[in-house]
């Protein structure tokens, strides 16, 4: 299969490698939509994917001069589209690792923790329920949990007291879970899930 | 437990994450696995399988278009220099250097000698050839330099240092070598142009109406292709043939702002939006549609140099009362993309 797949775009490889913008377009077409299925599947996120799809084919062109029309496209373009994935989950990741400290607080009390999850969702619950915190409380999570400040430089920098911070920080991380409890979010998830299939 | 079932539990947590129905933990551990580089051999080698068995949907064709549309305007106005250089085997004089501006389109850029198999009898012609959306600085046999405009291209006779003619489609700029014993020949198909030593430009393009020559230093002659002479120029001149109504018409103009795209920069002095919305089409390769009369006689001042269709179609709306519609690539049946089309009106 994979040999079959080298042999078919051997010649668009060869000519994309001079340049050839054609060539580039049938490539795209023939890869696009599957590496979009494909990034989809494990980025949750249309957005991402999408961006995944043109940095991938951006780093084709860019470095078209290096192309080997002999070797498999199809290996090729997997390779980067692997590391491209791999750059965005782990960014993601970082940039939700406070959200999912809540969401784990709150499933591992519930003993949810094996079971299935609408994790975006989840997500996305929590994310409002940050927007609707008080502002100065919200701020001041805001700067512990995701840019990771101390609660030193927190308070340094609004000009409030070491104590204050805490006392808010505590605060919002009780709300929180208060609101998350209170709409029994997972619990009504994992109740959903079986109820729709 | 021991490798096998690990391996096993790890590829059962990927397969839920991947269907949608999954636990925290599970997403908890794919998580780590991206993290982690010592699961990285594995966690490839499955996303490898599933690469493998993904389809194509199509259900995403618009979306993919619209990314195809913002890499085109990426590989459009990345202006790196690419240089190559050709080098015949036959000819001494015969080195060119053909520096492509905006590489998309290197490939086309081509030189090509035409039967190199029998050069005493048959003329043999080399020709260089500037794709659409690039410009191409190309140097003759000679010494004389010049620049191709977009969809324009010369041929020359490859004994070019004891017959300097060239014939030539589309736009050019000539920075001619001076000599005494050889004069210099342009060739288009409505007009010729003799000179000795000078800096000029012609506009050939087959779908304009005029044909037209512009100096920018020293002299030319203009003949007809009878060889009657139809007007000398001097610095600052345009010479215009008028196909339909087969005249030449003389004008002062501002040389240099009519010669300025082969320094990428797009001038406008005075020019109508009809004259406007053609060089954009050339420049970037692009369908401009004006809607109304009012709209196609307006008079713009511009210039524009590495800005996208985009961006200008943006900067002439803040400057004019004009609305524009810019319509996706479409892609046909053959998996070719049409022109980009832009659609402007009066407001």
């Amino acid at each position: 299969m994979s040999s079959s797949i080298q042999h078919i775009d051997y010649h668009s490889v060869k000519k994309l490698k001079r340049g050839d913008t054609n060539a580039f377009d049938e490539l795209f077409k023939k890869y696009s939509s599957r590496l979009y299925g494909f990034s989809v599947k494990y980025l949750k996120s249309s957005e991402e994917a999408e961006e995944v799809v043109q940095e991938v084919f951006l780093y084709i062109w860019d470095k078209r001069d290096g192309l080997k029309p002999e070797h498999s496209f199809n290996a090729y373009i997997f390779t980067i589209a692997y590391n491209i994935i791999k750059k965005y989950f782990i960014k993601k990741s970082k940039d939700n690792a406070f959200k999912d400290d809540l969401i784990y607080s709150l499933l591992k009390e519930e003993n949810n923790l094996d079971k299935t999850i609408d994790y975006k969702f989840l997500l996305e619950k929590v994310e409002l329920i940050i927007e609707a915190l008080p502002k100065r409380r919200k701020e001041i999570f805001i700067k512990r949990k995701y840019y990771g400040l101390s609660i030193k430089q927190i308070a340094e920098e609004l000009e409030i007291s070491p104590n204050t911070v805490e006392n808010q920080l505590a605060s919002a991380q009780k709300q929180i879970l208060k609101e998350l409890s209170k709409r029994k979010l997972a619990g009504a998830l994992f109740f959903a899930f079986f109820v729709s299939i | 437990m021991d490798i096998t079932d690990i391996m096993q539990t790890n590829r059962e947590k990927l397969n839920r994450f991947l269907s949608g129905k999954y636990s925290f933990n599970d997403y908890l551990s794919i998580s780590s696995y991206f993290k982690n580089e010592e699961y990285q051999e594995e966690l490839k080698k499955h996303m490898e399988v599933e690469w493998n068995e993904t389809k194509p949907t199509v259900d995403n064709k618009e979306r993919l278009a619209g990314i195809l549309n913002r890499l085109h305007d990426h590989i459009n106005s990345t202006a790196k220099i690419k240089e190559t250089v050709f080098q015949s085997f036959y000819n001494v004089f015969s080195k060119i250097a053909v520096v492509l501006l905006i590489p998309a389109l290197i490939t086309i850029g081509v030189l090509s000698y035409v039967s190199i198999n029998s050069p005493e009898k048959a003329e043999s012609w080399a020709e260089i050839y500037s794709p659409i959306g690039s410009r191409v600085k190309f140097q003759l046999p000679d010494g004389t330099q010049g620049w191709l405009n977009s969809g324009s291209s010369i041929k020359y006779p490859v004994n070019f240092a004891q017959n300097r003619k060239v014939e030539m489609s589309g736009e050019a700029w000539f920075d001619v070598v001076h000599s005494n014993s050889e004069e210099f020949r342009v060739i288009t198909p409505y007009l010729d142009i003799k000179v000795l030593g000078t800096q000029f430009n012609v506009n050939a393009y087959d779908d304009d109406i005029t044909t037209g020559v512009i100096l920018e230093r020293g002299k030319v002659i203009v003949l007809g292709k009878d060889e009657s002479v139809k007007g000398e120029l001097d610095p600052n001149q345009q010479l215009i043939y008028n196909k339909s109504t087969n005249k030449f018409v003389k004008s002062s103009i501002d040389a240099k702002s009519y010669t300025s795209w082969k320094e990428g920069l797009l001038v406008f002095k005075n020019a109508t939006m009809a004259e406007i919305a053609i060089r954009l089409e050339r420049r970037y390769n692009a369908e401009i549609i004006l809607h109304g009369n009012a709209l196609k006689t307006s008079i713009f001042r511009a210039t524009f140099q590495d800005e996208n269709l985009e961006e200008i179609c943006k900067m002439l709306s803040t400057v004019a009362p004009i609305k524009y519609k810019i319509h996706k690539r479409i892609q046909k049946s053959d998996s070719t993309f049409l022109k980009k089309k832009i659609e402007m009106w009066l407001k």
